[in-house]
């Protein structure tokens, strides 16, 4: 308020200044139009005395006459001290100031007349009319009595003579100084009515004035006002145009401000949001549900009662995705919303909205995070890298990507109908099962996983009745991932300098490789083994061929944790210790042939099951089964995928593990045999020519536990 | 690439069929190329994808398929620009089926259309296209997916 009046003190004052003038000016009138009146009576009653003079002398005249001759001069006394008497009153009354009777109604007070011209005048005419006025008072006391002594009539006689006489002489002189006295109090009433022309006036110019005044400061004090909102609005404007956030404020039915910042329209690609309704415009970009939140989150920032504070954690809008048309173009954008309550006196009147464009924070946020899963995957990959066995790293890539190659090539190969899609499946799941089982045998548990996926899909595709290609669409993103992993595994494998060990090492790591599946698989089942593995120190084997040895080798080892050695409960129930044996063994003949040897003391092949099995997948038929021999049970379980296993794992239960041993064998032209009995263990062993030949050579051997 | 986001691709484009004179469509088994040019056909519609996806999708068709294909809605003009028009078409209906199922964070360029090998690369490397055969009729035709 104190600050309102300092603003303003100028225009204050000077309004004050003009009210007192016009107050003045209007006082003056009051004042001139009183002064104006009684100068107004003071001439009249100046100009009665000059009618009085002429009166008295009138009345004394005819007084004398009558008393001449004895007439009645009743009349004439009593008009002569009616016009002397008032002539005499009003004279003193401008003598010395008083009341005299009015030229109206009653009596009114007549100033002193003290100015030099006037008091002259009056003087003058008391000096002529107090001697006539005192002997008219005596003529007339004695005239009134009813009668008179001889002495009385001698004095009237002589004194109406007198008078007469001197009325005779000075009545003219005071008939023209009551003139003269008219003269003056109209000039006196000349001059106040000038003067108060000259108030008057002077009032009015200084009115105007001072007006003009109060115009100059007011325009002056709107300029300033003027420039200093058009100073405000520029600046805001300014900052409107150059923050680098949306700004706008929102009231309580959601209406935006009529100014909003430059920035705003850039993010929102619009630039017709004044006046709108929040609603209106992010509606497009929000769900219903994040719109509903917005809703209910302003409406409690307008609540007094909930503390700002606690508020903001629950801006739903911190990390909003958005769409916008941007040249024509859909552009993706990320907002980050921001509510402050706007508060005058204490009340909310509005919410300052900031909308940030975070798109390049987001962006950041997301290329560090990829960095970080890129660099953990690139660290898992060295750390898997690092604990397989280096050497036989280049060769498994080579032939995994040849792997890969391969099944893609079968993807692509055109099928129709249900059984060419389940042939594909089939070519791929040999293919896969190679793969996971060297990919295991390396300790690559990231490749098996995927591989061991590849079969799952694979198993559920076979059980399905209609097949298309768009089943196969997992299978490819598997593929895919392999593909990925092995592009990962070369770039590591070429960035890791020293990988390659020598050929002793990592023949003594084939060992341990084998070792640390077995451990793995045993487990993975359950299953308490003492694993031996000898021999596969063996120097100067073709990288290739030592690749398919480990290969079959660790085929081997899966089916016999998996399929031959009990569980420990089922040993003890049978009479064998819990834990059972498992021997691995690869010889080189003095010919130079490889043999290699899977021997367990397990529960053997059990050929009835395999036979039910074999009908079951359509692979013979029931006779077939009645008179089927245990080496062609055999060819069958080597060639065809056969198993036993009511549940699949990733170890063994799609029979893919002795169709593997079977194609690998005949691709090295080896000869598998099996010794197997009931509850007596298995001895898996095949034969490995030093000259392979394209011819393949499956020979079981004798049962020799049976 | 995310199986779910495959899918709404494949569906897409056997809906469209499905809008036709012969609504069946067979689709084969989906295979990986590194390059465009090693899996399109004589016409391809292409969208350039970008924002929370980067990567591509085409369209890519023989021209007896195109010209089957306009004739089949009652159009009798199957001029080459009518058949570009119409792999463009194709690929619009994919991107915009993409954009309203994989959100709103999937920019899309306009369709880049071409008769013969595409003049166009994908970005990056180890980022290969799905490629998913379609057989319309007779006729062979691919959709081309590569996302990441």
């Amino acid at each position: 308020m104190a600050s309102i009046f300092g603003r303003y003190a100028a225009i204050i004052a000077t309004v004050a200044i003009f009210l007192v003038l016009v107050l003045g000016v209007l006082g003056n009138n009051f004042y001139t139009s009183f002064q104006t009146e009684a100068t107004a009576e003071a001439v009249n009653i100046a100009g009665r005395q000059r009618m009085l003079s002429q009166r008295t002398a009138k009345s004394l005249s005819n007084l004398n006459f009558n008393f001449s001759i004895k007439a009645d001069i009743s009349n004439e006394i009593a008009e002569l001290k009616a016009a002397s008497s008032l002539f005499d009153r009003s004279l003193k009354a401008f003598s010395e100031g008083g009341e005299t009777s009015s030229t109206k109604s009653g009596d009114t007070y007549l100033e002193q007349v003290i100015s030099g011209k006037g008091r002259k005048i009056l003087d003058d005419a008391n000096a002529l009319w107090n001697p006539l006025f005192v002997k008219l008072s005596s003529m007339i006391a004695l005239l009134q009595k009813p009668s008179l002594t001889p002495e009385e009539k001698v004095s009237v006689t002589r004194l109406i003579s007198e008078n007469v006489s001197y009325a005779s002489i000075n009545i003219n002189q005071i008939l023209k100084l009551m003139n003269d006295l008219t003269n003056y109090q109209e000039g006196i009433a000349t001059q106040s009515a000038d003067r108060s022309r000259l108030i008057q006036a002077l009032g009015i110019i200084a009115s105007l004035i001072c007006f003009a005044v109060i115009l100059f400061l007011i325009f002056g004090q709107l300029q300033r006002a003027d420039k200093r909102a058009q100073l405000a609005r520029q600046e805001t404007k300014k900052i409107f145009e150059t923050v680098d956030q949306g700004l706008f404020l929102i009231d309580r039915e959601f209406n935006m401000g009529s100014q909003h910042s430059k920035e705003l329209e850039k993010i929102f690609s619009t630039n017709s949001l004044a006046g709108k309704k929040l609603q209106s415009f992010i509606s497009d970009i929000v769900s219903n549900a994040d719109l509903e939140k917005v809703l209910r989150y302003i409406k409690l920032l307008f609540d007094p009662h909930k503390k700002q504070r606690l508020l903001r954690d629950l801006n739903p809008l911190k990390k909003l995705p958005i769409q916008v048309q941007e040249n024509g173009e859909l552009t993706n954008k990320y907002l980050r919303f921001s509510f402050s309550r706007v508060e005058t006196e204490g009340e909310i009147e509005g919410v300052l909205t900031s909308v940030t464009d975070i798109s390049n924070e987001v962006r950041l946020e997301n290329e560090l995070i990829e960095e970080t899963k890129r660099n953990e995957k690139q660290l898992e990959m060295i750390r898997v890298l690092l604990s397989a066995d280096a050497t036989m790293l280049p060769e498994f890539i080579k032939s995994s990507d040849d792997t890969y190659e391969k099944i893609n090539q079968i993807f692509r190969d055109p099928a129709r109908g249900t059984k060419e899609f389940k042939e594909k499946a089939d070519s791929v799941l040999t293919l896969i099962h190679a793969t996971k089982g060297e990919s295991g045998l390396l300790g690559l548990s990231l490749i098996a996983e995927t591989c061991n996926d590849i079969e799952i899909r694979i198993d559920q595709l076979k059980h399905k009745s209609d097949i298309s290609g768009d089943d196969f669409l997992s299978l490819t993103i598997l593929l895919d991932r392999l593909i990925s992993t092995n592009e990962q595994m070369k770039s590591v494998v070429s960035a890791i300098s020293g990988y390659s060990k020598s050929a002793q090492t990592a023949n003594s790591a084939d060992t341990q490789n084998l070792i640390k599946l077995a451990t793995e698989i045993a487990t993975r089942q359950n299953k308490n083994i003492r694993f031996s593995a000898g021999g596969f120190d063996l120097p100067n084997l073709p990288p290739k061929l030592r690749k398919n040895i480990l290969s079959l080798a660790s085929q081997l080892l899966r089916n016999a944790i998996s399929h031959g050695i009990e569980s420990p409960v089922q040993r003890k129930e049978n009479g064998k210790h819990e834990v059972g044996n498992i021997k691995l063994a690869l010889l080189q003949e003095a010919n130079g042939d490889l043999v290699l040897s899977c021997e367990d003391d397990g529960m053997g092949v059990d050929f009835e099951k395999i036979k039910l099995e074999a009908v079951k997948s359509g692979l013979i038929n029931e006779d077939d089964m009645r008179r089927i021999s245990s080496k062609q049970l055999l060819q069958l379980m080597l060639n065809n995928r056969l198993s036993t296993r009511t549940v699949a794992d990733i170890d063994s239960g799609r029979g893919a593990g002795l169709s593997v041993v079977g194609s690998i064998s005949n691709q090295l032209n080896g000869r598998v045999s099996l010794q197997t009995g009931q509850a007596k263990g298995s001895k898996f062993v095949i034969h490995v020519p030093k000259k392979n030949s394209t011819q393949s050579a499956i020979q079981p051997a004798k049962e020799n536990y049976a | 690439m995310k199986e779910e986001n495959l899918r709404v691709f494949l569906s897409s484009i056997v809906r469209y069929f499905g809008h036709t004179s012969d609504p069946n469509v067979d689709v084969g088994a989906p295979y990986l190329v590194d390059e465009i040019k090693e899996a399109c056909r004589e016409y391809t519609g292409l969208i350039s994808i970008s924002g929370e996806y980067n990567g591509v999708c085409y369209f890519s068709a023989p021209a007896v398929l195109l010209k089957h294909l306009i004739l089949s809605v009652g159009e009798t003009d199957t001029s080459e620009t009518m058949m570009l028009d119409t792999v463009g078409e194709v690929a619009n209906t994919l991107s915009g089926n993409a954009r309203r199922k994989l959100g709103k964070g999937f920019k899309i360029s306009a369709p880049y259309l071409s008769k013969g090998l595409p003049a166009i690369e994908t970005e990056g490397e180890g980022n290969r296209i799905y490629a998913i055969p379609i057989q319309w009729k007779s006729y062979k035709a691919l959709l081309g997916v590569s996302l990441h």
